[in-house]
């Protein structure tokens, strides 16, 4: 039987605890593998033989590398994921604010107005807010038109 | 010595089987007269709804406004082979622009017949489908959303006219091109097949001269892409012109908006 210890890293600051792939290739052949948590000390107190044998197949410093490089793989896909999450929501916020635009040249009196200069701040607007303040503008200016018009 | 005649040019859109489309194609062509003020633009759409008085407000400002043949949502590539100009910018309707280059489109024909954007491998996870196999053309190429192309050119518009006749026959099971033995019945629904196939695969058009899009992804970049807090873009697109919001809208219009 032949047992391989794969990147091992650190489980804790005092690096007597590692967890670790190992791979097994059997007598008659066949192969398993798993993945193994490696204490140092058995429960006697004794240095067990299975940490001898990670040893053996790692140095410290190559343990170090594993446990720096998972960290850094981890850091890293934390990130990717906040990014993504934060771009779906950003882009979720513009689909939403380009339906509401849609919505907004469908009110009649902006539907109807032949004011170009506003319709086109409406639909440049990067929010809602923004986007909000153009429409009362113009509807405003319908009304006020309305009013002078029955004067 | 004759001179010969200016090439006209102008966009086309179309908007055929809910209002909602005539909503949308009315924001787009707002919005390239917002950033190109000469622009000429054409609508096609049914006949029933030039026809409605409450559809009216839909039809300003446009060039022309011409009735399809018929109702279907593929009516595009009829359009397309309509088109009243000799360069034409073809957008879908649910398309917005948002850059001033949208007035140098034109300028990119170059001595191409077609130029069109290009569906990459990078982007497939944004496409309900995009490929069936592991060959550099297993899978859709080119998107069908926008065109810019010479309808001034005979054999052009017959590929427009052929996109539309052959994907019909295609997408009711009525025919299978040789060059689709391996493709997966689903792909048969969508236009992007028909428009691959004339383009890799029938003979007719081998003649065509075509590229995609230099800065390809800036000519129709789909809202599933994302957009950053920063205000950036994503696959390497700097300052979109065309935003293509196709991807998480409501096609049919019984959901959301458009």
């Amino acid at each position: 039987m032949k047992k391989e210890w794969k990147h091992p890293f650190w489980e804790t600051a005092a690096k007597d605890r590692v967890t670790v792939r190992l791979n097994i290739t059997h007598t008659d052949g066949s192969f398993t593998t798993t993945v193994a948590r490696v204490s140092k000390y058995d429960d006697n107190g004794k240095v067990s033989s299975d940490w001898e044998e990670v040893l053996e197949q790692n140095t410290l410093e190559q343990i170090d590398k594993f446990t720096e490089d998972r960290l850094e793989r981890h850091r890293q896909r934390r990130e990717g994921e906040i990014k993504r999450q934060e771009e779906k929501n950003e882009s979720k916020r513009l689909e939403d604010l380009f339906n509401t635009k849609l919505q907004t040249f469908e009110i009649p009196e902006i539907k109807e107005s032949t004011n170009r200069k506003l319709k086109s701040k409406i639909r440049k607007s990067k929010n809602v807010v923004e986007l909000n303040a153009y429409a009362t503008i113009l509807l405003m200016e319908s009304m006020n038109e309305a009013e002078q018009t029955s004067e | 010595m004759k001179q010969s005649k200016p090439l006209s040019k102008g966009f086309i859109t179309v908007a055929t089987k809910r209002k909602q489309f005539l909503v949308g194609a009315d924001n787009l062509k707002e919005s390239i007269l917002d950033h190109y003020e000469d622009a000429k633009i054409t609508l096609f759409t049914e006949q029933r709804f030039i026809d409605d008085p409450e559809c009216q407000h839909f039809f300003r400002d446009y060039d022309q406004v011409i009735a399809t043949p018929s109702d279907t949502n593929r009516e595009k590539m009829w359009g397309m082979a309509n088109s009243p100009y000799d360069i034409t910018f073809y957008m879908d309707a649910d398309i917005e622009i948002v850059h001033e280059d949208v007035a140098t489109v034109f300028d990119r024909i170059e001595d191409n017949d077609m130029v069109w954007v290009e569906l990459k491998k990078e982007t497939a996870k944004h496409f309900t489908e995009w490929g069936w196999g592991t060959g550099p053309l297993d899978h859709l190429t080119h998107c069908g959303g926008i065109c810019l192309y010479r309808s001034d050119k005979t054999l052009v518009k017959e590929f427009m006219q052929d996109w539309y006749d052959i994907h019909m026959l295609m997408r009711n099971g009525e025919h299978k091109p040789v060059g689709c033995e391996n493709v997966p019945k689903s792909f048969f629904q969508w236009d992007q097949l028909t428009l691959w196939h004339l383009l890799w695969h029938n003979e007719k058009y081998k003649s065509l001269k075509w590229k995609y899009f230099d800065d390809n992804y800036r000519w129709n970049y789909y809202s599933s892409f994302g957009f950053n807090k920063d205000g950036t873009h994503n696959y390497g697109v700097v300052d979109p012109v065309v935003i293509h919001y196709s991807s998480w809208m409501d096609k049919f219009g019984d959901k959301g908006y458009l």
